[in-house]
C-alpha cells in the first residue's frame, strides 16, 4: 500500500467524484420525466401505444448498460457526426428511465386497481 | 448481411462462439454466486452478532460498489497479488490469471450478493410452523433444510433469481474490459476492423435481448414446476 500515492491522488478521485455526482444528478431527473412519460403511455387502452412502451422498457433493461453506451457513443457517432459531452448525458437515462418506468407501471397498476376497487362500490 | 456470414468472410461464427462464451461465462459465475450465497445466507440469518456482521457487510459492500470496479480489482489486483506471493518464491516474471476464471469469479461475487439476499428473503417469509414441523419429523438439521425448507425456498425465491440472473448475463458484458471474447469483447473487434460500430453492437444488443428473453422462457417453466400444489 503506497500511503503516498493515495494522498495525492484523493483530489482527483474527489473531483471526478463531483462529476458522478453531476451524471447520477442529471440522469435521474431526465429519466424521471422519461419514466412518467412511458408510465402513462402503458396505461393507454391504445395496443400499440401499450406495447410500444412496454417493448421500450423490454429492451432497454434487457440489454446491458455498456452496450447501450458503446451504441450511443461509437454507433450514432457514425451516422452525424455528434460526438459531444451531451450525448453522454442521453445514453445514461434511458437505463433510468426504463427501471423508474417499471416502478411507475406497478404504481400505476396500483393506482387503476384503486380506481377500479372505488368505482366498484 | 455479409458482414454475419460464417466463415472467413463475415462475423457470424466468431459472434456465435462469443455468444457461446457469454452463457458459458454467466451460468460459471451464477453457480459459484449460489456458492457464496450458500455460506453467506446463514450468516445473514444467524443470531451471532459477529456472523451478522460479516454476511451484512458482504452485501452492503459488494452492492453498493459499481461491478466495473470489482472487476478491475481481481483482475488487475488480482495479478498484481499472485506476482507479488510469487515474488516471495523467487519468481519474478510476469503472470497473467486467466480472464475466464477472474471474470467468472467478480460477476459470480457480485450475483452472490444478490442471490444472498434473495435467498434471506425467501427463508424469511417462511412459515415459522413449517421448521418447528421439520424439527418434529425427527430428522436433522441438513435433512430438515434440504427436504422441507429448501424447496419451498425455491418456490418463493425463482422469481427473483431469475432476475439475478438477468442482472448476471448483462454483467457479464463488463468482463470484456479483461479481454476475454465474449458478445461484448467481439462486437468491439468486429466493430473496430469494419468501422461499422452501430450495425455490429445492434446486433450485440439484440443476441443480448434474445438470451434474456429465451432465459426467460425457461424460468417461467421452472416456475410452473415449483409452484405445483399452490
Amino acid at each position: 500500500m503506497d500511503l503516498e500515492l493515495m494522498i495525492n491522488s484523493f483530489p482527483k478521485l474527489l473531483n471526478a467524484a463531483g462529476i458522478t455526482l453531476k451524471l447520477l444528478s442529471v440522469s435521474l431527473i431526465v429519466g424521471l420525466l422519461i419514466g412518467l412519460f412511458f408510465a402513462i403511455l402503458r396505461l393507454n387502452k391504445n395496443i400499440f401505444i401499450n406495447r410500444f412502451a412496454y417493448g421500450y422498457s423490454y429492451v432497454f433493461r434487457g440489454t446491458p448498460l455498456l452496450v447501450q453506451i458503446f451504441i450511443i457513443y461509437f454507433g450514432l457517432g457514425q451516422i452525424e457526426y455528434l460526438r459531444s459531452t451531451f450525448l453522454w448525458i442521453i445514453l445514461k437515462e434511458p437505463y433510468w428511465c426504463a427501471i423508474i418506468a417499471f416502478r411507475f407501471k406497478y404504481w400505476s397498476l396500483h393506482f387503476r386497481n384503486l380506481e377500479i376497487c372505488i368505482s366498484n362500490n | 448481411m455479409e458482414l454475419l456470414a460464417f466463415g472467413n468472410t463475415g462475423w457470424g461464427d466468431e459472434l456465435f462462439i462469443a455468444t457461446l462464451m457469454t452463457i458459458a461465462v454467466s451460468i460459471t459465475a451464477m453457480i459459484i454466486g449460489f456458492f457464496f450465497a450458500l455460506i453467506f445466507t446463514p450468516l445473514k440469518l444467524s443470531k451471532n452478532k459477529f456472523l451478522n456482521f460479516i454476511g451484512n457487510s458482504y452485501t452492503t459492500v459488494i452492492r453498493g460498489v459499481p461491478e466495473l470496479l470489482v472487476i478491475y480489482l481481481f483482475f488487475f489486483g488480482g495479478t498484481g497479488a499472485v506476482m507479488y506471493v510469487a515474488s516471495i518464491f523467487g519468481y519474478n516474471e510476469y503472470i497473467e490469471i486467466n480472464a475466464f476464471i477472474t471474470g467468472a469469479f467478480a460477476i459470480g461475487i457480485i450475483s452472490g450478493a444478490y442471490s444472498t439476499e434473495v435467498f434471506r428473503g425467501a427463508i424469511q417469509s417462511i412459515d415459522k410452523g413449517q421448521f418447528e414441523a421439520a424439527k418434529t419429523l425427527g430428522l436433522n438439521k441438513f435433512g430438515q433444510f434440504f427436504k422441507i425448507i429448501l424447496p419451498q425456498t425455491l418456490r418463493l425465491a425463482i422469481p427473483n433469481l431469475s432476475n439475478v440472473w438477468q442482472i448476471t448475463l448483462k454483467d457479464t458484458s463488463l468482463i470484456s474490459v479483461t479481454g476475454l471474447v465474449e458478445i461484448m469483447r467481439q462486437s468491439y473487434i468486429a466493430a473496430g476492423s469494419t468501422r461499422d460500430p452501430l450495425f455490429f453492437y445492434s446486433f450485440a444488443a439484440v443476441l443480448y435481448l434474445l438470451l434474456t428473453f429465451l432465459s426467460m422462457k425457461i424460468i417461467n417453466r421452472l416456475e410452473i414446476k415449483y409452484s405445483r400444489g399452490y
